[in-house]
């Protein structure tokens, strides 16, 4: 209990230390709506193309988000490692000390490693979440799926805008509609393209 | 050897952590019964304090290590106590007439 305590204290400081919570947070619905509106059109796509077969559907849905997760983690592992350093070394300049072994240092690491999975967790979770109905199969149509996938996906929307709403205290279901807007926008032109293809 | 009772040291150290964090951190450190932090100069990435510590007999390797575990570097160490009272600073005649002057 005192190592849990003690490990929770010092997560704690080397939250505050490297301010991680406001970029974490930023990450998570940037990626989250990235991660909703790519499965929204791949599942436009093959819906628009009628196609029925869910095992397909759903092992090239999983692909897709194992490939955003993996993007995530590299892009923001490495993006934000290297601001850190930056940040690091104009630190040391200003102190005249070196800040590597330091808790200053350890929460810039911790603050990357955070990010990092983060921006690979939350696309992955928002894109699997709207391939659910698929495993169900056994039990519904396909088209049911597809129509249940579609509302998880624009719920999946709407809840990332109310999370935002939440941070910036103005009215969530506003705020959430904007999301959902982006998703309708997103599926308006998805259906030009294809019916036009 | 006696035992340093009162320290007065000019630290230079990064924004965060605070000046409150450190305070407590240093406050916890053995053989310290109380602590002072004043902030003396800010600036965009550092800030210039002075750290007061008074105690039964403080450990200035650890209070040292405390401060550069927060990014901190100790400047210069600008009073010590020592012994088994604290003796506070005696004004001289010198002092009285520069500060006359």
């Amino acid at each position: 209990m005192n190592f849990l305590y003690k490990l929770t204290e010092k997560l704690k400081e080397y939250r505050e230390i490297s301010k991680v919570d406001e970029i974490a947070r930023r990450y998570f619905v940037m990626n989250g709506f990235d991660g909703s509106l790519t499965i929204l059109g791949f599942l436009i796509g093959f819906y628009l193309a009628n196609f029925e077969d869910p095992v397909v559907i759903f092992v090239t849905g999983i692909s897709t988000c194992v490939a955003m997760g993996i993007s995530g983690l590299w892009g923001a592992y490495l993006t934000e490692r290297s601001e850190r350093i930056s940040d690091l070394r104009e630190l040391e300049k200003a102190t005249i000390s070196n800040l590597n072994n330091t808790k200053i240092g350890s929460a810039y690491r911790f603050a990357t490693i955070v990010v990092a999975t983060i921006d690979a967790v939350a696309p992955f979770i928002t894109a699997i979440f709207s391939l659910i109905p698929f495993l169900f199969t056994n039990y519904l149509d396909i088209k049911t799926c597809y129509y249940i996938s579609f509302v998880l996906t624009f719920t999946a929307l709407f809840a990332l805008g109310v999370f935002l709403g939440r941070i910036s205290k103005e009215n969530l279901f506003i705020s959430g509609m904007k999301m959902v807007i982006a998703g309708i926008v997103s599926v308006l032109i998805s259906t030009l393209l294809i019916r036009n293809f | 050897m006696s035992n340093i009772r009162r320290l007065v040291l000019d630290v230079l150290k990064p924004l965060s952590p605070s000046i409150i964090e450190l305070a407590k951190q240093l406050a916890d450190t053995q053989g310290v019964d109380g602590v002072d932090v004043s902030l003396v100069e800010m600036d965009t990435k550092s800030e210039s304090v002075k750290i007061t510590c008074e105690g039964e007999n403080i450990n200035y390797k650890e209070v040292e290590a405390v401060i550069t575990d927060n990014g901190g570097s100790v400047h210069s160490v600008d009073k010590v106590s020592t012994g088994s009272t604290i003796i506070e600073e005696v004004p001289t005649h010198q002092d009285t007439e520069s500060t006359l002057a």
